[in-house]
């Protein structure tokens, strides 16, 4: 028997005869079937190929046990710094209105004149003292609607007094304006520009797939109006300035990869396959919008490849597996809301409806405009920032960590993974769940290991493009040829 | 360290002072050193005097004469003569190689170490680092290296020195050549407090994050630990971390996973270095369980730097010729040989990359001659 021990870890066993590793900080490698099991069963030399990498990954440890302790803990305590932070992006639902009427529209939006979906200059006022309460140095706060465009007095009063609580408190503040741009005007875009807002859009695909759901109010498509927005937006804001989402439904799913294609077209820096939320109006009509976990998942591995390949050309990541990645691959915390431990909710994003109350996710919110204000955590209106982000928050932090839950808490890919309690809540009455038949693990699941099959065969190029995702840099990449 | 060799005047005990070949007004020539062709009345009141004339008379100030290349020293430079008639420059104007030597002492019995430490007493080496750091006050300089032996090892004048260099200079980089094993005690490391963070570099030898490669090569068993400890309570301080890793037999193959696990564990390191063997001391002596050859390490060295590169950490090669380099990390060899130890072989002049090579140790016992190859404008010959 060998003097050397075992630090924590999870692992699964692959088709491959290997086993797939993670420690507790998140660092993984692969190994044969026998010399796992040579390796738990303390008999592996310590001289051995294997042994060392086993101990450069920190999954065992000899008399240098404090250090490999110490490291561990410095990692872990890095990725999980969104805590200390908190709470970065915050989300005003500046109006339910909106000139659209999109299938799968999660919020189930309000006619364009139902002005009492509006906020209130005065609440939204409110919300921006309780954001600058929060510990972050680097607010963000975005516009979200309904169509913030519709209520545009509330954009500027906010953005103008934001501006002016961030120099008082020194902290550095950005806004963000989601839109579907088509009732944008040359004035809001100007106003965009004169204060730094980034505008994030939705493009769903070519003319066919992004008309089948994106329709004005009337069901008419949007296509050709937004392009038009959109060559003006960015002509005013810049390129760099005005991003767009997608989302997947039934109707693209066996198609994403005209939809990456129609990105590279117009130009995009990269493309977010993303897949459907079952809220709103996209409940209502799953059967013909909806898909699979299972599929999607099939589906999205299909597309990463060839926007892999893409890359061998052009820099263009695909910002999902670019997330994964980078918490796989890196040390560092990612802030992204559906990837934490305990969850995001409310601690790396928080929303405020348009009547001041207050919600630890925009899914949260959206449960509310279905009849269930059970995650409402108070409003600005009435209540103070302890009371919410403290007092209530926690409570749902409590039942948010996987860590404690089962069988989360074995999962190899725990590390890299998250959890949502209002998902949960939705699908199963309760926050923590057995996640085992959830969708949510079974795209998470089944992405994570779409990318460690990647990561297990990846050449050097292919290496290059995961990290040029993972740090912005495009010159990674040898492109010469 | 540039040394120069001529006859003493008369038996004196060594002395710091400041070269001028200009000459000084009578009443500034107390802490310099005159640097003429003969010793004539122009050469009194001087702290010393250095001539590749004859010996002076008995007015004279102590000084050495006979000395072949006093062209070699630069107005303002810093020497410390004695009575064997040894001229060492402590401080070379201008230069950006400078060191403060403060101990041949050192904690560590590197297998590949150049300079083997030695007992010497190091009052000598910590006064002549304090008369340098006396005559430099008020100068701009660009960068500093507070070096050894093991430079920790002086304990109050280690911080001492740096606390001074770092506050006295704070336009330069002021970095700190160590094994870092003593900062691995935190009451050690307590003693950086007040010592400004912003200009000081600790350059930490590292060579393995594997205690068996690591303290393989630096002969003492638990310095991996150690080293690693100590790295994280100087990042714990707030002090820039380089990382030092000399290529070596033994932990060639693994420069790799080495590489990742910075990445993983030291991401927060200012810099990594991958440095080539100087085949001298005990390089030399242990030559067949060191070295490496070209065609071994390359492989190794370029997937080393090649995931240091992808994860945004700043790498470089040293003593590297670019010759040994692998074509893709060719762009991160440095030259990084000191000018007074630093040569090329007579077929490195028709090379087209000579200027940005490193070239090789003149301390070397041994070249990979049969590796050299000079470049032509395109590739190589």
């Amino acid at each position: 028997m060998s003097g050397y021990t075992l630090l924590p870890f999870r692992f699964r066993r692959t088709d491959q005869h290997d086993v797939l590793m993670v420690n507790e900080c998140g660092d993984f490698l692969f190994l044969p079937e026998q010399v796992f099991e040579r390796f738990l069963r303390h008999e592996l030399p310590e001289d051995d190929g294997h042994f060392f990498r086993l101990k450069s990954h920190l999954f065992c440890a000899g008399e240098d046990i404090e250090v490999a302790l110490h490291k561990t803990a410095a990692r872990y305590r890095t990725r999980k710094s969104f805590l200390r932070e908190f709470t970065s992006l915050h989300m005003l639902v500046v109006t339910l209105r909106c000139n659209q009427r999109c299938s799968y529209c999660q919020v189930s939006c309000a006619g364009k004149d139902a002005s009492l979906y509006d906020m209130d200059v005065e609440t939204a006022l409110k919300a921006v003292d309780m954001i600058f309460q929060s510990p972050t140095k680097h607010p963000k706060l975005e516009f979200q609607g309904g169509e913030p465009l519709l209520h545009w007095e509330v954009v500027t009063a906010t953005v103008a007094y934001a501006e002016k609580l961030a120099r008082r408190l020194e902290k550095k503040v950005s806004f963000v304006l989601c839109t579907n741009l088509t009732a944008a005007t040359r004035e809001q875009l100007e106003f965009c520009r004169e204060h730094n807002v980034a505008v994030s859009t939705s493009l769903d695909g070519d003319a066919a797939v992004h008309d089948a759901c994106r329709k004005d109010r009337l069901g008419r498509g949007t296509y050709r109006v937004f392009l038009e927005k959109l060559a003006l937006a960015r002509d005013i804001l810049g390129r760099d300035r005005v991003g767009a989402l997608m989302t997947t439904t039934a109707f693209s799913l066996d198609h994403l990869r005209d939809v990456t294609d129609e990105y590279l077209r117009l130009g995009m820096d990269g493309i977010f396959l993303r897949s459907l939320n079952p809220y709103g109006f996209a409940a209502e009509e799953a059967a013909t919008l909806g898909y699979s976990m299972e599929r999607f998942v099939e589906k999205y591995l299909e597309a990463l490849r060839y926007i892999m390949e893409l890359n061998r050309k052009v820099f263009f990541p695909e910002y999902f597996a670019t997330l994964l990645f980078s918490r796989i691959l890196s040390p560092f915390a990612t802030g992204f809301v559906d990837l934490q431990s305990p969850a995001g909710a409310g601690i790396s994003g928080a929303i405020y409806d348009f009547d001041g109350s207050v919600f630890p996710s925009d899914e949260a919110r959206m449960l509310a405009r279905m009849g269930d204000r059970h995650f409402c955590l108070g409003n600005v209106k009435t209540d103070d920032y302890r009371e919410i982000f403290v007092t209530r928050l926690k409570k749902l932090t409590f039942v948010s960590c996987l860590e404690t839950t089962f069988p989360c808490a074995y999962c190899v890919y725990q590390a890299y993974c998250g959890t949502d309690p209002v998902r949960n809540y939705l699908e199963t009455g309760n926050e923590q769940r057995n996640m085992t038949h959830a969708p949510f693990c079974i795209k998470h699941k089944g992405i994570l290991t779409g990318l460690f099959d990647m990561l297990r065969h990846a050449d050097d190029t292919t290496r290059d493009i995961i990290w040029s995702w993972i740090t912005g840099n495009a010159e990674l990449v040898n492109r010469s040829c | 360290m540039l040394t120069l060799k001529g006859r003493a005047s008369e038996a004196f005990s060594s002395f710091v002072g400041e070269v001028t070949f200009a000459g000084r007004p009578f009443y500034a020539r107390s802490r310099a050193v005159l640097v003429c062709e003969e010793l004539t009345h122009a050469a009194m009141g001087y702290k010393g005097c250095i001539t590749s004339g004859g010996r002076g008379s008995w007015f004279h100030p102590h000084h050495i004469y006979g000395v072949e290349q006093p062209g070699l020293l630069h107005e303002g430079d810093i020497v410390a003569m004695d009575g064997t008639g040894t001229i060492e420059v402590l401080w070379e104007e201008g230069s950006s190689q400078n060191c403060l030597f403060l101990t041949e002492n050192c904690n560590c019995r590197c297998v590949m170490c150049p300079q083997p430490p030695a007992q010497s007493d190091p009052a000598r080496f910590l006064r002549q680092a304090e008369e340098v750091l006396e005559l430099i006050r008020g100068r701009s300089i660009s960068d500093c290296c507070i070096t050894g032996g093991e430079p920790t090892l002086a304990g109050k004048a280690f911080f001492d020195i740096l606390r001074r260099s770092a506050r006295e200079h704070p336009e330069a980089l002021i970095s700190v050549l160590t094994n870092g094993r003593l900062f691995s005690d935190r009451a050690f490391v307590r003693r950086l407090a007040g010592i400004p963070a912003e200009n000081v570099l600790f350059c930490v030898s590292l060579h393995s994050e594997l205690d068996a490669v690591h303290d393989a090569m630096a002969g003492v068993r638990g310095s991996c630990a150690q080293t690693q400890q100590g790295i994280y309570n100087l990042a714990g301080y707030g002090f820039f971390v380089e990382i030092r890793t000399v290529i070596s037999q033994y932990n060639c193959r693994y420069l790799a996973e080495f590489a990742e696990h910075l990445g993983n564990y030291f991401p927060f390191c200012a810099h990594v270095a991958f440095m080539g063997l100087e085949l001298h001391g005990h390089a030399e002596t242990n030559r067949d369980r060191v070295e490496v050859s070209p065609e071994a390490y390359a492989p190794c060295v370029k997937d080393a730097v090649l995931t240091l590169v992808r994860r945004g950490i700043p790498v470089s090669l040293y003593n590297i010729p670019l010759c040994l380099c692998p074509a893709e990390v060719r762009g991160y060899a440095r030259r990084s040989i000191s000018d007074w130890k630093n040569i090329y072989l007579p077929r490195c002049r028709s090379c087209a990359l000579r200027e940005e090579c490193c070239g090789f140790f003149s301390t070397s016992s041994a070249l990979p001659e049969t590796f050299i190859k000079p470049f032509t404008s395109g590739g190589h010959v």
